[in-house]
């Protein structure tokens, strides 16, 4: 930045950088609210249960196709996966630090923005004026607010921090040695999210055809630069190529519109969508968790709109590039079509449309939003005595994008209103049913039996689910937990089932319902239930070696069918990769007291009383009452809890 | 000058706490539980 005083466009001088942290305060601002809010979405996936950021001696398996093999969540996208462990080391599991540092990122990243925005050459009212846009638009509320979705936060700073050290060894201000640097950047920004893959070409046109007038570097290393930022991406899609044989992590997955309907359909709806990011992103309405993913026809008109509107805009943005006047014009259009490249629908995605995929790509669209709205303020202030008035349309948009930001933040504050607003914004969503039903249930927490409105709106949801896509594995699950919950055990065990039969990915949580539903299928002899339930157990702890919650469903199975030590074993693992689940502490207490270990049971329950006090009241208290009656009748000495170890050594 | 630019921003803060405020969708809650399957 500038270090003397500057003119922001209404006469006075300003410091440029208390203008950005006052930008950025703002940006701030806007995100407050979310650091109340619990883990939603993916962040139970990510964060809770995965119990491989629990055990940082094994990181280097990311370097392996072991990682695909054990299921390790995010596998493909290893720079996240440090990322997520060095938080989970550093804060816990407290979703307030976690939505600290998904803020913390976001102002990271427009802070990158502004450095590069002035690397270019963007004067201050400009770069101001973006880096505000960018930071309030509504888009990002997803982004920002979820915090499994830090990737695109994340991949973004890494991104722009490569391009802004790219831009300074190419004007030669640092040696070339910091090229390995701009690829390593490079590459642990694709290896974030691959969202980022097309940002050197966006620093490639820049540099050719770059708004703002620069004086030419003296050593120009532009080739060479631009040579070690492609390099850095092609590092991380190697290593991705190394992991699963291709670009794709999804390979054949159900879940991939084009594995089913072809590429060509996908494509023509996917031209659609891009018209609806363009209106969501200058005009935000219409924004939500879900969207349905569905084919279009070439011959579809709209199809037809999209596609000539969004050619004719490309075309318009090239034409512009030619043009020195307005080269800015030209330069936001075309590096926002670079951009969106990568969640275009060319390459697999499981999602067609997310708010999330405008991440980056809105950037240099807030670049000439901003530069839109401040010749409008000059056009505005014309004749008029107070200068202020240029930046009327630009404060009057940031504060519509910022305002349509906090309410959409606000869909995120916890699961049950998640789906809901989901549910209610894609209506022939199956999974934004399906969850709704889900979530119904969970909302009952600790009662024994549902009553009968919440099981019949809970089964009216997942039947409406089904029905929707007889395809969607939620929709079984939903099934299964409403049958679970009326202690219907062959009915759910059948759901379930089915669900497994419909998806191949992330599983375990079925695969642990399915161990603990076999112990309770009706059978003449118990043996058969017994190895069925091995059988899944085996399984899952197969295919899901970082899952507690498949390792807490095999030890509780292994308790109840007399394998103790087993089970210890099990929960004890269970413990290490997720040692903030009450119900593995609990479960292993009451296998202390099976065993008749009193004095250990007490050790463990006195050692984990933080971690049992997020269990429900009545199953505390059961716990309590059940150690207090076992002392009772236990001829072990008051002080024999304090010399014996607990279940879980530290 | 810069008081003029935080008193601007001030401004664009409220506007932006009231307008957010009376956007926000009202929704009746189940609960605030974690627990949840993904969608990616």
């Amino acid at each position: 930045m500038e270090h003397g005083p500057s003119r922001a466009g209404w006469g006075e001088p300003i410091s440029p950088r208390h203008a950005l942290a006052g930008v950025l305060l703002v940006v701030a601002a806007v995100y407050l609210p979310t650091l109340g809010f619990p883990l939603v979405y993916d962040d139970g996936w990510v964060l809770s249960s995965n119990g491989f950021i629990r055990h940082v001696g094994d990181l280097p398996l990311l370097f392996s196709r072991r990682a695909v093999q054990a299921n390790v969540p995010d596998a493909f996208r290893p720079t996240l996966v440090v990322f997520d462990t060095l938080a989970y080391g550093l804060l816990g599991l407290r979703p307030v630090f976690h939505h600290a540092v998904s803020v913390g990122l976001h102002l990271a990243v427009c802070l990158s923005f502004a450095h590069y925005l002035e690397k270019l050459g963007a004067p201050l009212a400009l770069r101001l004026g973006t880096v505000g846009i960018f930071g309030v638009m509504a888009v990002h509320a997803e982004a920002v607010a979820v915090i499994s979705f830090r990737e695109d936060l994340l991949a973004a700073w890494l991104g722009l921090l490569a391009l802004n050290l790219a831009q300074r060894c190419a004007d030669g201000q640092v040696g070339a040695s910091w090229l390995v640097v701009v690829v390593a950047l490079c590459a642990l920004a694709s290896g974030a999210k691959m969202s980022v893959a097309t940002l050197p070409w966006v620093w490639i046109v820049a540099r050719r055809y770059g708004p703002w007038r620069r004086v030419p570097p003296v050593h120009d290393r532009s080739l060479l630069v631009a040579g070690a930022l492609v390099c850095g991406v092609a590092l991380a899609v190697g290593h991705r190529c190394y992991l699963y044989g291709g670009l794709s992590p999804y390979g054949e997955s159900a879940h991939v519109l084009s594995n089913t309907v072809g590429l060509a359909p996908v494509l023509a709806r996917s031209v659609q969508i891009h018209l609806t990011y363009l209106q969501q992103l200058v005009v935000p309405f219409r924004l939500s968790p879900e969207y349905v993913d569905r084919a279009a026809g070439w011959a579809e008109v709209a199809t037809w709109l999209a596609a000539s509107s969004l050619g004719l805009l490309f075309a318009y943005g090239v034409f512009c590039l030619r043009s020195d006047r307005r080269r800015l014009t030209g330069f936001s259009v075309v590096a926002a079509f670079i951009l969106a490249l990568p969640t275009s629908n060319l390459f697999p995605l499981p999602n067609m449309q997310a708010d999330r995929f405008l991440y980056l790509s809105s950037a240099p669209v807030a670049l000439g939003l901003a530069a839109a709205a401040l010749h409008a303020g000059r056009w505005v202030a014309r004749g008029r005595s107070y200068s202020g008035w240029i930046v009327a349309p630009l404060v009057g948009f940031g504060v519509v994008q910022g305002a349509v930001a906090y309410a959409t933040a606000a869909t995120y504050a916890n699961n049950a209103t998640l789906w809901q607003v989901a549910s209610r914004r894609a209506p022939l969503s199956a999974r934004a049913r399906a969850m709704v039903g889900i979530q119904r249930i969970i909302a009952t927490g600790d009662r024994e039996i549902l009553d009968a409105k919440v099981t019949a709106l809970a089964r009216a949801d997942c039947r409406r689910a089904r029905q929707l896509d007889p395809q969607e594995e939620l929709a079984h699950i939903c099934l299964g937990r409403v049958a679970i919950a009326q202690r219907r055990w062959s009915v759910a065990h059948g759901h379930y089932e089915q669900a497994l039969r419909r998806t191949p990915r992330r599983t375990d949580l079925v695969l642990g319902s399915l161990t603990q539903l076999s112990l309770d299928l009706p059978s003449d002899d118990p043996r058969d239930r017994y190895t069925l339930a091995a059988e899944y157990a085996s399984r899952g702890m197969r295919e899901y070696p970082y899952s507690a919650d498949m390792l807490a469903a095999a030890a509780r199975a292994f308790h109840r069918t007399g394998h103790p030590y087993t089970a210890l074993v099990l929960y004890r693992g269970a413990r290490s990769m997720r040692p903030e689940r009450w119900e593995t502490v609990a479960a292993a207490v009451e296998l202390m007291l099976d065993l008749g270990h009193i004095p250990t049971a007490q050790r463990t329950f006195w050692e984990q009383r933080d971690v049992l006090r997020s269990a429900p009241d009545s199953r505390y208290r059961a716990i309590a009452a059940r150690l207090r009656h076992a002392q009772d009748f236990s001829s072990d000495s008051v002080i024999e809890p304090l010399l014996v170890p607990g279940v879980f050594p530290p | 000058m810069t008081r003029q630019l935080l008193a601007l921003l001030a401004i664009a803060a409220m506007g932006i706490a009231v307008g957010g405020m009376a956007c926000i969708d009202t929704i009746n809650e189940f609960d605030n539980a974690d627990e949840g399957y993904g969608a990616t």
